[in-house]
């Protein structure tokens, strides 16, 4: 049922990883984002995995779960390994027709596809253990600095709040009016792309003003319950960072120092071997 | 006893404006309107579409200000710009769509969307939330999201929001016109049990003449003018200016009605099927003595 | 017998074990008013979209004037030109600038010529009622019951045989509920239409059904003629539904010893029923 849509895809299964603060989750997101792009070596990606495992562990969410997010992805992820595979200068193993396999190429393309695994299976735990409006807390704290330069941080978090809350709503509705034009014989699967567009007019515009009708609705509600913008507002539930949290901010710098000590070490062997 | 709520010729205009933004008329969508409503008291406004009654409504909460005319809510002038979030706080409003009003996606959170805006503090919006939804019987739906529930739950989770603000008085506009019976059933069993057990003052309109046989006081809206106030026995005893307005009277009312007018001297009017009952047992006897 | 539901069973998804239709079966007669009652989940909105296709049953099938519609090469498209279901709300079904243009989508889409499109939108507009004046304005500018109106008439220019109507008479006043429902009736009085209604108002159904079903948890719970329907008054509560005002009203006499027939549901009849028993 259509209903049923949970956007994000939310997976509760009350881990330690579930209970940490939405602000220690996105930041330990970010971080380990940054060191998948900083470093790039045998060693750090072996670091990264471990980490990754790690996490995918503590949280207790099933990995085909996380691995759905991969699916998205695939496309992008076969040209770009090929892209690298085949387009990389350098030392090449072997050549036909028009392309040159290097040994650079190999090892780009090795490491691009592990880059974007980490990085999409990385995000994917994020959502897949915080709820969304635990997530819209979390970057609306985050991005609390942007209030110094007037941006309107709470306005954009409540926003993005009450956007989740109808994306279901609305869904369902584009399904019953997809129906009540059907039962006038409309037809949505015309070969003929021109004919194909056209032919979702009659959904477009009742959506649209339903949307518009539904926000004036809402808007005029949270009036009434005296909604004034996000000065003065208290919150029925603060974040507050526990010992998890400051467990986890640990292991991420634990994490980093040791990433960048590997690389520091392997450059250093690089420039003796050099030297 | 306390005046809550108090007009006194109120007047509110509507300019329609033609695709240029000149104003082609000047519709008056309410007109001369005096009421007064007691604090505890649960009154009803009905009219149909079009009579003005949720133009009324509106302006018991400061939505609207009165284009003339003065509102008062618990002693405070609605017009004044200053104590508008007073006023909303003390005279919470629900709407029609159970949809468009819920703005948290998990029901205890939106049950505290109001207290937040009021700036209360954390642990007392818990406390609050809690007792708002245990008292339409919500509770067990705290985490539940807004999506998954039946129309009469969003509804009474809509009720549970006004309540956690502690209002003085709820006006409910239409809350059930888009409910199944059951729906309507629950949402009316909690409006009536917040007015009875927690004395809270209630101003409902509806379409739903079986809804209101229960209140202290009904207004009838027609064209935008208050047509007649009075006690139900004192309203629904009008049964044909009622129907000429468009409106109907409960069932039991119009049977009891036909069978005065066709000559069984029972007294009138009837709200209830039990009264209709009792009074043709009472009638037989007198007459057929 | 026209149209027939033969062990309907039908799920969301194959991983759900709830039946939202659990082994429905009946059949509707042509040129019958049938009333499909059942409060919110009951299944009965699921049951009116198989009737036009919209949605496939898991097991089970529909038969439309002796043919299986779920067969392979059954003409889908045609058969929603031939059973009209109008949805509950108009807003969902509106969309185009003029009200004559809105009523024009579904002839257009069966290929008809502009001709036949127009005098078939012509003819529909006027069958329910929706003047001239009204034509040419906007769809979104109407009143509730002339936006049900209009739908109602973009569904009939398609000439359908059923027209089955979703809650026709929600959020409208006593007034437009009753200029619906005559439509209805007239086109099932005047043209032969087999009319479908589902509805929460037993007082409206009461009136207008030649046969109602009922529907409970996906299952049927009864199917009956009005009479038989309203009788079981206790079966109807546990299904969360009511009997019409009057018929509780005579139902409640009768329990005080009054040798009224409870088979009345409307206050006139009521009315009737009362002076006829106590003679006056």
């Amino acid at each position: 049922m259509l209903r049923d849509i949970t956007l994000g895809q939310y997976y509760n299964t009350k881990s330690v990883i579930h209970n940490l603060d939405p602000r220690t989750k996105i930041l330990g997101t970010m971080v380990y984002m940054v060191s998948l792009f900083a470093f790039n070596s045998f060693w750090t990606y072996l670091i990264a995995f471990a980490a990754l495992v790690t996490v995918i562990v503590l949280s207790k969410v099933p990995v085909r779960f996380m691995l759905r997010g991969m699916k998205a992805i695939f496309l992008f992820l076969i040209i770009t390994v090929l892209y690298n595979l085949f387009l990389t200068q350098g030392d090449t193993i072997f050549s036909f027709w028009i392309f040159n396999v290097t040994i650079q190429g190999l090892k780009q393309a090795i490491l691009m596809f592990f880059r974007l695994t980490f990085l999409v299976v990385g995000t994917s735990i994020l959502t897949l253990t915080t709820t969304p409006s635990n997530l819209t807390d979390g970057l609306e704290a985050l991005m609390y600095p942007l209030k110094l330069v007037k941006v309107p941080v709470a306005e954009i978090a409540m926003m993005m709040s009450i956007a989740l809350r109808f994306i279901p709503v609305l869904t369902e509705e584009t399904d019953k009016i997809m129906r009540a034009q059907k039962a006038r014989c409309a037809d949505f699967d015309s070969k003929n792309l021109f004919k194909r567009i056209k032919s979702y007019v009659p959904i477009l515009v009742p959506l649209f003003i339903s949307a518009f009708r539904r926000a004036n609705d809402l808007a005029t509600a949270m009036e009434a319950r005296a909604y004034r913008g996000g000065d003065g507002r208290t919150k029925m539930k603060p974040l507050k960072y526990k010992a998890g949290d400051w467990i986890a901010y640990t292991s991420m710098l634990i994490y980093g120092i040791a990433a960048l000590a590997i690389t520091v070490l392997i450059n250093f062997q690089i420039f003796m071997l050099k030297a | 006893m306390n005046k809550l709520v108090k007009t006194q010729d109120v007047t509110y205009e509507y300019v329609r404006r033609d695709d240029d933004g000149n104003v082609e008329n000047i519709v008056n969508a309410i007109e001369g309107i005096n009421i007064s409503i007691e604090e505890g008291q649960m009154v009803a406004i009905i009219g149909h579409n079009g009579s003005g009654k949720s133009t009324l409504a509106k302006h018991l909460n400061a939505l609207l200000t009165p284009t003339e005319g003065t509102v008062w809510v618990d002693g405070i002038d609605t017009s004044n710009e200053e104590k508008v979030w007073d006023v909303r706080q003390k005279a919470g409003m629900v709407f029609q769509n159970p949809d468009n009003q819920i703005v948290g996606q998990v029901v205890e959170e939106d049950v505290g969307f109001g207290c937040e805006n009021l700036g209360i503090k954390t642990e007392e919006i818990w406390e609050r939330v809690a007792d708002a939804l245990k008292s339409v019987d919500m509770y067990e739906y705290r985490n539940a999201s807004p999506n998954r529930l039946s129309g009469g739950q969003k509804q009474r989770v809509s009720i549970a929001g006004i309540i956690a603000m502690k209002p003085k008085c709820i006006i409910l506009d239409e809350p059930t016109a888009m409910l199944d019976p059951r729906g309507r059933k629950e949402v009316i069993n909690a409006i009536i049990r917040l007015n009875k057990e927690e004395k809270v003052t209630i101003i409902l309109i509806t379409h739903n003449m079986e809804e209101i046989i229960g209140a202290d006081k009904i207004f009838v809206m027609d064209k935008g003018k208050l047509v007649m106030e009075g006690s139900p026995r004192e309203v629904f005893g009008k049964v044909e200016e009622l129907t000429e307005m468009g409106l109907t009277v409960p069932e039991a009312t119009l049977i009891g009605k036909k069978l005065y007018d066709s000559g069984l001297p029972i007294s009138l009017p009837v709200l209830t099927k039990e009264e209709l009952v009792s009074e043709i047992g009472r009638a037989r006897l007198s007459k057929f003595r | 017998m026209l149209l027939i539901a033969d062990h309907l069973s039908y799920k969301y998804d194959k991983l759900n074990k709830k039946n939202v239709l659990d082994d429905v079966s009946f059949s509707i007669n042509k040129g019958e008013i049938v009333s499909i009652i059942g409060h919110t989940g009951s299944g009965k909105s699921t049951l009116i979209e198989h009737f036009n296709a919209l949605n496939t049953p898991t097991e089970g099938t529909i038969y439309y004037d002796g043919k299986d519609i779920f067969e392979k090469d059954y003409d889908r498209k045609a058969l929603r030109a031939k059973i009209g279901l109008v949805f509950q709300y108009p807003d969902h079904q509106l969309f185009e600038e003029t009200v004559y243009k809105d009523v024009c989508f579904g002839p257009t889409n069966l290929g008809l010529d502009k001709k036949e499109v127009e005098l078939r939108a012509y003819e529909a507009l006027k069958k329910v009622g929706v003047e001239d004046d009204l034509f040419f304005t906007s769809p979104f500018e109407l009143s509730g019951g002339q936006k049900k109106k209009v739908t109602i008439a973009g569904v009939l220019a398609m000439k359908p045989e059923v027209l089955v109507l979703d809650e026709p008479t929600a959020g409208l006043d006593p007034k437009w509920r009753e200029e619906i429902l005559n439509i209805a009736k007239r086109l099932r009085d005047e043209d032969g239409v087999t009319i479908i209604l589902v509805s929460h108002s037993m007082e409206d159904v009461a009136r207008y059904s030649d046969h109602i079903i009922v529907m409970d948890h996906g299952k049927k719970l009864l199917d009956g003629t009005v009479d038989e329907v309203f009788e079981q008054a206790e079966i109807l509560r546990e299904a969360s539904l009511d009997i019409p005002e009057s018929t509780a009203i005579m139902r409640l006499l009768r329990k005080e010893g009054y040798r009224v027939n409870t088979a009345v549901y409307d206050a006139d009849s009521a009315v009737r029923e009362i002076r006829r028993t106590l003679r006056f």
